[in-house]
């Protein structure tokens, strides 16, 4: 895959503070550059709903409705979904993984394309030079070896050479702000 | 057996006076025997006088006759057998406790081969259950009642309920009953914004450590620094590295703020981004004159 084929998918799912639950998805190219973007209208549960779900509300929402709308519905084909939320690696999809990822204030690595293992499952990633390693937290079912963890790895470390790879989801959040006080 | 006989033959007799007693012949005879009576009294009793014959009973041969009237003593009382009370006996048998200790101590030798020993029925301890707790099982339910009773009686003393009465219209349920069908399933609206929407969202920008880039590379920014900006290498001071940089990427460059962080608006007319035409923005100041300074350091040829 060349860097011009890199598709990046940033998802986010969660509560507003009175719009009830919004979710979005952005895919950029390797520049960071926007393709598609969607977003979903704010799901306000009933009281009823509430009762019937329980606990299990949010998470039902962020993961079986929210990000399962999006996902079904990009135009984009995409291999790989960053998220910021933890709750989101619990969704089971076999044709997207998700990674969550944040940045950190770890030293760098010695070159980009580094991994240092930091536990079972997340990993620290150089993607630039003279910057801190962003983390990345794989969903427990994935396995951390072989060629499609290769590929993700390498994917990312190609698109950190032109954009910081975790800077979009700042966009993604900023942008659904920008749309709900417009519209909601 | 004569006496019986008699006092039947009486009775019957008295009954057939009574009887005649009632009849208007006998008490016609009656008031004539009264007539006659007293004109025999009237008229002969000044010529004949009134001899009043006495009667001399020897009171050692009288006989005493009673009736059955009055006789004195009633007939005894006839007691109607009741029921009887069956009481359940639980245990039948009652068994009698030995102490034997006592039992092996209860022989003694008073004289030389004679052995002396108290009767053993003494040392025998019989258990004497406790019958009396038949009877409250027999008046348990009495008891029970009682009981309720007090309870009642101290619920009535705390509160009186209050009774309403209500017709049957009232607690009936209604046969048809209205079902609602609440929506659970939760399916948002997916919508795609204006594609100029996601290019008025800035990219935010933070500077590097410089701690992070060698001497060799920091002379060589400070140099890049000096030169587009025609002064010396040593008037210059870096104060940001930002990597990244295109003249094409960004339409706008803007600083967030006091912060240290740039606000870069996407350029949405860039087609096509080289890798090699990335650059690293150098923030500095001149020291002379204290004049914010910049300028742009390719990765690979200057650096």
């Amino acid at each position: 895959m060349t860097f011009e084929n890199i598709k990046l998918a940033y998802g986010i799912a969660g509560s507003s503070n009175t719009n009830g639950y919004i979710g979005a998805v952005l895919i950029t190219d390797f520049k960071g550059f926007p393709l598609e973007f969607r977003y979903t209208d704010p799901i306000i549960p009933t009281k009823i709903q509430q009762m019937l779900y329980g606990k299990g509300l949010e998470k039902y929402i962020k993961l079986d409705v929210i990000t399962d709308s999006l996902l079904r519905i990009l135009s984009n084909k995409v291999s790989v979904l960053l998220v910021q939320d933890e709750d989101l690696l619990n969704y089971k999809t076999d044709s997207v993984v998700i990674i969550r990822i944040s940045s950190t204030k770890a030293p760098p690595l010695s070159q980009a394309g580094d991994i240092n293992e930091v536990k079972k499952s997340e990993y620290l990633l150089q993607t630039s030079q003279a910057n801190h390693p962003v983390r990345l937290q794989f969903s427990p079912n994935f396995e951390c070896t072989g060629e499609k963890f290769d590929n993700i790895i390498n994917t990312l470390t190609e698109a950190g050479e032109f954009m910081d790879i975790d800077e979009p989801l700042g966009r993604v959040y900023k942008t659904l702000e920008l749309i709900c006080s417009q519209e909601v | 057996m004569q006496s019986g006989s008699l006092n039947i033959l009486k009775s019957w007799n008295k009954r057939v006076l009574v009887v005649a007693k009632k009849t208007l012949v006998y008490r016609i005879l009656k008031y004539l025997y009264s007539f006659l009576k007293n004109i025999y009294y009237f008229l002969l009793r000044p010529l004949i006088g009134i001899n009043a014959s006495v009667k001399e009973n020897d009171f050692k041969t009288l006989q005493v006759e009673f009736n059955d009237f009055d006789c004195l003593a009633p007939d005894p009382p006839v007691f109607k057998e009741f029921n009887p009370t069956y009481v359940m006996v639980k245990e039948k048998k009652i068994d009698c406790n030995v102490n034997v200790k006592n039992l092996e101590n209860c022989i003694s030798i008073e004289t030389p081969n004679i052995l002396y020993m108290n009767p053993i029925t003494n040392k025998i301890k019989w258990i004497k259950h406790n019958l009396g707790f038949l009877r409250t099982v027999r008046n348990y339910s009495l008891s029970l009642q009682s009981h309720f009773h007090e309870l009642n009686a101290g619920i009535t003393a705390l509160k009186i309920p209050k009774v309403s009465s209500f017709s049957y219209d009232d607690i009936k349920l209604s046969e048809k009953v209205r079902v609602t069908e609440e929506i659970i399933t939760m399916l948002p609206y997916v919508k795609m914004p204006e594609k100029n929407l996601l290019f008025k969202v800035p990219v935010i920008k933070k500077p590097l450590f410089k701690s992070y880039f060698s001497e060799e590379e920091m002379n060589k920014f400070r140099e890049s620094l000096a030169v587009q900006n025609k002064t010396k290498k040593t008037n210059v001071r870096i104060l940001n590295i930002y990597d990244k940089f295109s003249v094409e990427l960004f339409s706008s460059i803007k600083q967030e703020g006091n912060t240290q962080n740039l606000i870069c608006y996407l350029n949405s007319k860039l087609t096509a981004l080289d890798k090699n035409k990335l650059y690293y923005l150098l923030i500095g100041q001149r020291k002379d004159n204290q004049i914010t300074i910049k300028s742009l350091a390719s990765i690979k040829s200057d650096v």
